[in-house]
């Protein structure tokens, strides 16, 4: 080990949701004073708009700070924060192999959660030593103790002696500190080895192109050496290393072994540098690569309109500027006959799907219709060709198929005993097949099930949330696919098939499913002039119908006096509200009834 | 014939503010605020510049004008014959609101010439009139009824009101009934409307509000009953004996021209409509250069459709063509297909007309309509 390297600490904050991960995050920049108290915003980490509202972080962001220690030593900390969301768990997990160590926080109110086990599970994979910190002991109900029993009975690990703080009330932060310095390993790694760097995370820069997070292992980088990336076999010219201070980079002459930082190539697009992938030299590569990469491929597609048809060229545009930050988000064009010109998008799951929805109309000042989240089935045709399908609208006719199959996970959720119960309902309830049940002590649960994707992508983790009282916590990984009976559900109004209400669903699931939705279909189209009959349909058989009836009351009952202008003013305004209906046919709907598919679970 | 030619005067004044009402009304004015109200509309009468038509029409709205004292309205009253003079047939009409006049200011006012009366019951159900936060019950509206009479009214309103928190078409019914029972030559029935701003508007999620279906069960109720009892459905909201219909309304409706004073109000007059300010100190400083709003008609055509779709008389073929230079029906035939297939709306050739279902979706025809 070299001396530069036995000052570095590498290491990620890991928490449940809510314990405080970005608040510790935001005391450990203070006190290491990476930055003057009045450039602080709260919580600088998570720095889209979006993150800070929903308090969730959704890209991985890494920051170097000095720190001198109470034995007169300086140090290099690395801190590296993690997304904090299932969809995004290949990220975390390449984050975490990024880091020595791991400081995983517990409320001191709540003890040990679900997501507080999932996370130092993942540590653990990853090798990472776990420093515990007791959070929130400036609350009245906190108790320090019982925590640190939970810890250590629950997750597994010594406890004894871990900082007891208040992040919020800046309390023993120095604690924190200094076991980052005592408890988590020095990063190891060879400097003259070949080059051998992790990528956990890249953005793009409008000027620089590419920029890309970098942890060495093995070696040196510098600007001007020649690089290449190991899934791919591209090859690139460095032409900047450096460190990432909090709120600027900082170029340097190299980067080696244990440290972290970035490297700009004139990369043009994110979706050269995969996360997980490995960075070495093109002259001089290692012998292989990291473990642990794998292309990240999207699982659930929607279509995105514009709600504005005119709105088709500022869409595409937005949607190429968020894939040059995104490289798990693809799309391509698509026509709907209901919904005129737009995407077929793919994503990791709901929440980056909801995240990039909301950057669109956000940043891009864009209306959007979505439908309904597809995964992608596998049908094989008569004469054996096999197509996979990723829009409903595009699925064959069911004398055509010989087989169809969906893709499955393997999920894992660990949640309080008290709510097994509902939660197995739950599975059963989306075709779950029960795999097996670990006690974790006497009072946690760890529950693995095989699950069809379909049935988890819309609003599983709302109605898991909801029937443990947001205890339970949710893992899941692609597993296989699987032939099923699955058949195509189309919807009908007024006696005629709207494309961009179709969906895939499993035989069983499909006359609760339909009625369902023919309810929500008719509270989402208004009152017409003409009773509007909503069937829904498996090739030519009605399984469901609903009716919106004839409208009877739409009119300014009330005599203005003789203010002729204000009654004129007030049709017009409602006619500028009628814009956003959607016109199908002869029916108008609210733009909201192409979503109207998706929430399935009453009690959630 | 002789044109008509309406005049409308506003008051602004009110006991209460009822929690759903949007009129441009003030509770607790002063008498001595009040007293310059009276001189700036006199002030007003007399210095803008309609033209000076023989009134056939005369309308003090509100607000509830029996707030305003005999001499005030006799002042008032002095300054439009004076300004405009009155046919000897003209209609003039005071609103107001039981328990805000006796029966001797009833009588004054009947001398002073005002013939006909339009009284703001809205519900005979104290229950409704609580939940409306009405300052009368319904004792009192009977009162106000028999003191008119006796006053020497022969030609009175009654306006109701539907769509009440709580209301069901069978405590409406009652209402009607009580209504026809008392025989008067004009019946208003207005849908309750939220108007934004207004406390029901904020709470409405809470009122228990009956709905659109019970809504137009109510309509429908109050169509039939009246018309059994020998009332013609005149205008959406609107039912009188033949001969009865309101003549400053129907000018409204019929495009007409009509001079307009105080806060609010909307004249008509050689294509342009002015509305005056709703701010009352402002009115008050200079109520001869009040207008907030000043537009010149420049739809005319889409106006006789947005108006005459109210009344049931409908749209006259050979008027319609005479005006725009072609015909209703062939203009707009393919908007009006749906609902002429609907039965909505009928036609007998010359006419056409919205049905009395037709007239409750009228705003989504008039949509349709909108150039």
């Amino acid at each position: 080990m070299t001396e530069k390297q036995k000052h570095i600490r590498n290491f990620s904050i890991i928490a449940h949701i809510d314990h405080g991960k970005s608040t510790l995050a935001d005391r450990i920049l203070e006190k290491t004073r990476a930055l003057d108290l009045h450039e602080m915003e709260e919580q600088i980490l998570d720095n889209m708009d979006l993150e800070r509202e929903r308090g969730i972080t959704i890209k991985a962001r890494a920051v170097r700070l000095g720190y001198r220690a109470k034995n007169g030593e300086d140090y290099e900390f690395n801190l590296i924060d993690t997304p904090g969301h299932v969809d995004f768990g290949y990220e975390v997990s390449r984050s975490l192999s990024a880091c020595e160590g791991a400081l995983l926080v517990v409320d001191a109110t709540q003890g040990v959660e679900a997501q507080t086990l999932a996370n130092a599970y993942l540590a653990v994979d990853n090798s990472l030593e776990i420093v515990p910190v007791i959070n929130k002991i400036d609350l009245p109900s906190a108790d320090v103790e019982r925590t640190r029993a939970e810890i250590e009975d629950v997750i597994g690990i010594d406890a004894e002696g871990c900082p007891a703080v208040s992040a919020k009330m800046g309390i023993n932060i120095e604690d924190v500190l200094e076991k980052i310095v005592s408890d988590i390993p020095a990063p190891e790694g060879d400097e003259n080895a070949p080059l051998k760097a992790l990528i956990f995370d890249s953005r793009y820069d409008s000027y620089l192109g590419v920029v890309v997070y970098i942890r060495v292992m093995d070696g040196v980088v510098r600007a001007g050496d020649s690089i290449r990336l190991m899934s791919t076999g591209a090859t690139y010219q460095v032409t900047e290393v450096g460190t990432l201070g909090v709120t600027e980079m900082s170029p340097a002459d190299a980067l080696s072994a244990g440290e972290v930082g970035y490297l700009t190539a004139s990369i043009k697009s994110v979706a050269d540098t995969r996360v997980g992938d490995t960075v070495t030299l093109a002259d001089r590569p290692c012998a292989e690569a990291l473990p642990g990469f794998r292309k990240v491929q999207p699982m659930v597609y929607a279509g995105i309109y514009p709600e504005d048809g005119a709105r088709y060229g500022d869409l595409r545009d937005a949607l190429e500027k968020l894939r040059l930050n995104d490289a798990a988000l693809h799309f391509e064009p698509e026509t709907s006959i209901a919904l005129g010109f737009g995407f077929r998008c793919g994503f990791l799951g709901l929440l980056h799907m909801e995240i990039i929805e909301e950057r669109l109309e956000r940043e891009f000042n864009l209306d959007l219709i979505t439908t309904a989240p597809s995964v992608i089935y596998r049908v094989t045709l008569r004469g054996g060709e096999v197509r996979f399908i990723d829009n409903p609208s595009n699925y064959p006719a069911p004398d055509e198929i010989v087989e169809s199959a969906e893709p499955v996970v393997r999920a894992s959720i660990i949640t309080p005993s008290d709510y097994i119960g509902g939660l197995m309902d739950l599975c059963q309830d989306r075709r779950g097949e029960f795999i097996d049940m670990k006690y974790l002590d006497q009072s946690r649960v760890e529950l693995h099930y095989i699950l069809p994707l379909n049935e988890i992508i819309y609003d599983f983790f709302d109605a898991l949330k909801s029937r443990s009282k947001g205890y339970a916590s949710l893992d899941y990984e692609f597993l296989e696919y699987r032939p099923g009976k699955l058949v195509k559900l189309d919807f009908l109004l007024n006696g005629e098939q709207v494309d961009a209400l179709s969906f895939i669903v499993h035989e069983e699931k499909a006359y609760p499913r339909a009625r369902k939705i023919a309810e929500r279909l008719k509270e989402n189209i208004p009152r017409q002039l003409f009773e509007i009959p909503i069937q829904a349909a498996i090739g030519s058989k009605i399984i469901a119908r609903e009716t919106v009836k004839a409208m009877r009351k739409d009119v300014l009952a009330k005599c203005y006096g003789g203010d002729i202008t204000r009654k004129k003013k007030l049709l017009e305004k409602q006619k500028e509200g009628k814009k956003k209906m959607r016109r199908l046919g002869s029916v108008e709907v609210t733009p909201e009834a192409f979503m109207a598919v998706l929430k399935l679970d009453d009690d959630a | 014939m002789r044109k008509d030619f309406g005049v409308y005067l506003h008051v602004p004044f009110c006991l209460s503010k009822c929690p759903y009402c949007d009129f441009c009304s003030f509770p607790g004015l002063s008498e001595e605020t009040r007293a310059q109200y009276v001189g700036a509309l006199i002030r007003e009468i007399g210095e803008r510049d309609f033209p000076p038509l023989t009134a056939t029409s005369v309308f003090f709205g509100g607000g509830t004008p029996t707030l305003l004292s005999v001499p005030q309205f006799d002042a008032l009253f002095s300054m439009i014959d004076a300004r405009f003079g009155l046919a000897c047939d003209a209609e003039i009409t005071f609103e107001m609101n039981p328990a805000t006049a006796d029966r001797e200011k009833l009588r004054a006012l009947h001398a002073l010439g005002f013939n006909r009366v339009s009284i703001g019951c809205q519900s005979f159900s104290d229950d409704e009139l609580r939940a409306l936060g009405r300052a009368h019950d319904a004792e009192e509206i009977f009162t106000a009824y028999e003191d008119a009479l006796a006053a020497g009214f022969d030609n009175v309103n009654l306006d109701l009101m539907y769509g009440i928190p709580r209301q069901t078409t069978g405590s409406f019914g009652k209402t009607l009934e009580t209504v026809i029972s008392m025989a008067p030559e004009h019946v208003s029935a207005y849908g309750l409307i939220l108007e934004e701003g207004t406390p029901f508007f904020s709470r409405q999620k809470e009122l228990a509000l009956p709905g659109d279906d019970a809504e137009a069960d109510m309509y429908a109720l109050a169509s039939s009953m009246l018309r059994d009892a020998g009332y013609r459905h005149y205008e959406i909201s609107n039912y009188a004996r033949p001969g009865r219909e309101c003549r400053h309304n129907l000018l409204y409706w019929r495009q007409g021209e009509y001079a307009a004073y105080g806060l609010s109000a909307s004249s008509h007059v050689a294509g342009v409509r002015k509305t005056n300010t709703r701010d009352l100190s402002r009115y008050l400083s200079d109520p001869v250069r009040a207008t907030a709003e000043e537009t010149v008609i420049k739809d005319a055509e889409y106006e006789y459709i947005m108006l005459r779709l109210r009344l049931t008389e409908g749209i006259d073929e050979e008027d319609f063509r005479r005006r725009f230079g072609h015909g209703f029906r062939e203009r707009y035939a393919d908007k009006l297909a749906p609902w002429f297939a609907r039965g909505v709306l009928v036609s007998d050739g010359d006419r056409t007309a919205l049905s009395d279902e037709g007239l409750y979706l009228n705003s989504a025809l008039l949509r349709e309509l909108l150039p």
